[in-house]
């Protein structure tokens, strides 16, 4: 039988996470962020095929840090600084909630930033649900306790 | 190969053909902001150069047949190593810019030689877009585009600035 390719969280993961470690320590602070303000991904998107994970970033970042990351690394343009909104949660409360917590940083090296959020916990690595259910994202948005700009 | 082929119109900018496929992605937030396709036999590299609102400005460059293996298994320890080898794969050959509309192409360029110097993928993504836009629109085209080894700051705020105010 022909072996499943790996999936997106599993080829770049960093290696703590690729060795079943855990990267990301339950207390550490993630960072949502979305470009239009108070619209926040709660679950992957059906319309973008393969995506299974929600994209958050390392620490507690500022808007503008945060929007910075998500434009390459390159600095933002300021309007969409003006227009973006970032929430904060913590790895342990997703991991609580049922959501596995894996450092994806690509290819960029283990100190840059990227973290993916999937469903279901039990094998983050390689099984996780693209379709959450209403619940699912509802757990996923009751974690995010704080919420600026 | 031939870089026409490269994107089409409508298509997303990290699958700009029909028959791009094995898209790798090696960063994103969201969306895929840069990684490879394949293209037939030929590896392709797409980064994202900038956005602004639900607009965005991509490069891509076909890779040569002899470097497809170690670009296929690269592997960086940080950010700055990664950025450095990007813009080498850029540096000295022929890219297409694109840009795109809520994630989906809808302008591209014929093939542009990039530079080796620094910012020269930059600098040749907001010279295209900008004169594009300002020989549509009649704007008239910012100094700094016109400038060599202009400063990256104004580089990438005139690429905004330009994306921005681009008629719908």
């Amino acid at each position: 039988m022909a072996q499943s390719p790996p999936t997106w969280v599993r080829k770049r993961a960093c290696p703590t996470d690729n060795d079943e470690g855990q990267c990301i320590a339950d207390a550490e602070v993630l960072t949502h962020h979305t470009k239009e303000r108070g619209q926040f991904i709660s679950a992957p998107r059906p319309e973008i095929p393969g995506e299974c994970d929600v994209s958050l970033m390392r620490g507690a970042l500022t808007t503008y840090e945060a929007s910075k990351q998500r434009n390459g690394g390159n600095p933002p343009a300021a309007a969409d600084v003006a227009k973006a909104g970032i929430r904060y949660t913590t790895a342990g409360d997703l991991r609580q909630a049922g959501f596995g917590v894996i450092h994806t940083p690509g290819l960029k090296g283990e100190g840059y930033g990227h973290v993916s959020a999937v469903w279901p916990a039990a094998n983050p690595l390689d099984e996780h649900e693209c379709e959450w259910p209403a619940p699912v994202q509802e757990a996923f948005r009751t974690c995010f306790t704080e919420q600026e700009g | 190969m031939n870089l026409d082929t490269l994107v089409r119109i409508g298509q997303p900018p990290w699958q700009p053909t029909p028959a791009a496929y094995d898209v790798d992605v090696w960063d994103k937030y969201d969306f895929p902001l840069c990684g490879t396709f394949r293209l037939g036999d030929d590896l392709v590299i797409f980064d994202l150069i900038t956005t602004a609102g639900s607009r965005s400005l991509w490069a891509y460059v076909p890779v040569p047949a002899d470097d497809q293996a170690a670009v296929e298994t690269a592997s960086f320890d940080t950010e700055h190593e990664f950025c450095a080898f990007l813009e080498d794969c850029f540096s000295g050959r022929d890219a297409v810019f694109a840009a795109a509309e809520d994630f989906k192409i809808s302008s591209k360029s014929d093939g542009i030689p990039i530079s080796s110097g620094r910012h020269a993928l930059l600098e040749a993504g907001t010279r295209w877009y900008v004169q594009r836009q300002a020989a549509l629109t009649g704007f008239p085209v910012p100094a700094v585009i016109l400038v060599e080894g202009a400063d990256d700051a104004a580089l990438l705020e005139a690429a905004q600035g330009a994306l921005a105010s681009a008629p719908a």
